[in-house]
């Protein structure tokens, strides 16, 4: 054991001379390596600023990638906006109106039941002098309108659906004391792809385009005014023409012996239609004929087919201006014309249908003062031929007559004052008339 | 060089430019120009669809199909009226124009055409929002230039 110590330390003796002479080596050595060291540590954290910098590039690229896909379209039709990974474009839009309304005398009775009194109905037209129902004011927003609808370019053609609704509901009127809570209903509900539609919508026996700018929701006595569920085919024939062919939903209106009338209901005869429109650079013009099968079942059955026809247009005439106009004529106008100031038909003694004779129509011309000031004058009138054996209290003749000056500051809005003339006469000629005064804002949105 | 100022103004507005109601008549200080022409037509069909705004009876779907209708009509003035900008630089020899003011002749022609070819392809993706300013563009760069160069022709 001893001598294993002994012998090292001889060897640690020994070795330390050769120790001595090469410090300066070991030194060189130690400097060298720090500076690899230093160098190999510059490199790394460059390496890793540089990996840093790649992630967050990458990062933000993501970051990026998910706002590109976060961004919406725009669509395919004005105000839309194309939903995320399809072709359809979907747009929602409407306007809140206000009607502020002085009646030179009122239909009577309150809240939504009092529907003549806001907007014109031929029929409500008083009659009857009531000195207590004159001189009556009326607010109200039951034409603010809500609608939606998609557009969708196909194979087989443009893929619309649309559905629109205001606050014009009959069955829940809603009543003025409290909070004006009238209830929405529907006007629009229909799908067309390439030229089939089918749905609900405006009849087409009506060329919408002819109707006037006009305050008042009724508009001129003698339009048709029908929107009702249907299936339609349109057919482009030449440039810029179209014929289209429909059946739309049967309803028969009818005036029982007292004079009072009926909806029996029992119709199994749809509506059938043809119009034929041709649009030119100076404007358009429609013709459009209908079939219709009147119908009641009850005593004994009885049904009589009729027809009618309406000719109706918007020309163009000086710079901006245009006029607009429809005629009606047909033994089945009934409820199409005058918001039903006639009915469809008349139930004699016997429990027989018997059709009679109507026309109507209106002529409209609008004016523009400038780009935001405009007026429309508008005349209409609608006649029945009754048949003898009707009551005496039935309406035969109405008229009207409005006029308005419209503004609108911005294409979003419309402030306007209208006055409107209407009369009525009855079958032993009684006579009422309504004068009228409406003012009215629009916002559109 | 009054001139020249009115264009560097007019080049550096039309960059931010407000939209502007379009003038019935752009300023005629000698004979029509064809391109006048046509821009009545677009500017009839401007209005049209304006007036489509203020339709409160016919459903959204035809309104739809008659911004169209009035599209198509927008693109075939406008490809109209490519061709007639093509023969707006033969106007040069007619009048009476310096080199700087030829050059900057040109350069409005030139950029007539671009706004043009930008309506037209607006008008064709159905970007209505979008056609009004432009044509708004085209109106500016038009009154400009008939405001600067018709006075040569009327001297």
């Amino acid at each position: 054991m001893i001598s294993r110590i002994t012998l090292f330390l001889v060897l640690i003796a020994l070795s330390i001379p050769s120790v001595y002479a090469s410090e300066e080596a070991l030194i060189k050595t130690v400097k060298d390596l720090s500076a690899q060291v230093e160098m190999l540590t510059a490199r790394l954290q460059q390496l890793e600023q540089k990996l840093d910098e790649k992630e967050h590039v990458s990062s933000q690229v993501i970051a990026e990638e998910q706002i590109e896909n976060k961004k919406v379209d725009v669509g395919d039709i004005k105000g839309s906006i194309k939903i995320p990974g399809t072709d359809t474009s979907l747009a929602i839009g409407g306007y809140a109106k206000l009607d502020v309304i002085y009646n030179s005398r009122s239909v009577g009775g309150s809240g939504g039941s009092n529907l003549g009194d806001q907007m014109l109905v031929p029929g409500s037209i008083p009659v009857q002098n009531k000195e207590d129902e004159e001189d009556q004011i009326t607010f109200h927003v039951r034409q603010s309108r809500f609608w939606l609808k998609s557009f969708t370019p196909t194979e087989w053609g443009d893929l619309n659906t649309y559905l629109e609704m205001d606050f014009f509901a009959f069955q829940s009127p809603g009543d003025e004391r409290v909070s004006n809570s009238y209830s929405p209903r529907l006007r629009h509900a229909f799908g067309s792809m390439g030229r089939f539609l089918a749905g609900q919508t405006w009849t087409t026996f009506m060329n919408v385009n002819a109707l006037p700018e006009l305050n008042d929701f009724g508009g001129p006595v003698g339009r048709i005014f029908i929107r009702q569920p249907q299936i339609r085919w349109t057919q482009p024939i030449g440039d810029n023409s179209d014929w289209m062919v429909a059946i739309e939903s049967p309803e028969s209106t009818l005036t029982n012996i007292t004079g009072e009338r009926e909806t029996p209901d029992d119709d199994n005869f749809p509506d059938i239609i043809t119009r034929v429109n041709l649009h030119r650079s100076w404007g358009s013009i429609s013709l459009a004929g209908m079939v219709r099968n009147i119908q009641i079942n009850s005593q004994d059955d009885s049904n009589a087919f009729g027809g009618a026809v309406s000719l109706a247009g918007r020309i163009k005439t000086i710079e901006r201006d245009d006029l607009r106009f429809m005629l009606n004529y047909g033994n089945v106008l009934g409820r199409y014309a005058s918001s039903n100031l006639f009915n469809d038909g008349a139930i004699n003694a016997q429990g027989e249908i018997e059709l009679f004779n109507q026309y109507g129509g209106f002529a409209a011309y609008r004016h523009w003062w400038d780009d935001s000031w405009r007026s429309t004058i508008a005349y209409g009138f609608s006649y029945a031929d009754n048949v003898n054996f009707v009551p005496e209290t039935v309406s035969q003749w109405a008229q009207s007559a409005q006029l308005n000056l419209l503004w609108s500051p911005l294409p979003q809005t419309s402030f306007g004052l209208e006055y409107t003339y209407a009369s009525r006469d009855l079958k032993n000629n009684d006579n009422g008339q309504l004068h009228r005064i409406q003012f009215s804002s629009i916002f559109r949105f | 060089m009054k001139n020249q100022l009115f264009i560097l103004y007019f080049l550096f507005s039309t960059s931010c430019t407000q939209e502007l109601p379009i003038p019935d008549h752009l300023p005629e200080i000698g004979a029509p120009a064809l391109h006048s022409v046509q821009s009545k037509r677009l500017k009839t069909l401007m209005n049209e669809l304006n007036d489509l705004m203020f339709e409160r009876m016919l459903d959204e779907v035809q309104i739809d199909r008659q911004r169209r209708y009035r599209t198509e009509e927008i693109v075939k003035v406008t490809e109209k009226m490519l061709i007639t900008v093509e023969f707006i630089p033969d106007a040069i020899q007619q009048l009476s124009l310096d080199k700087n003011e030829q050059k900057l002749f040109l350069n409005l022609t030139r950029k007539l055409k671009q706004q043009l070819t930008l309506l037209k392809l607006e008008a064709e993706k159905n970007h209505v929002d979008a056609i009004p300013k432009r044509a708004n563009r085209i109106v500016e760069t038009c009154t400009a230039c008939h405001h600067i160069f018709r006075q040569h022709i009327a001297k």
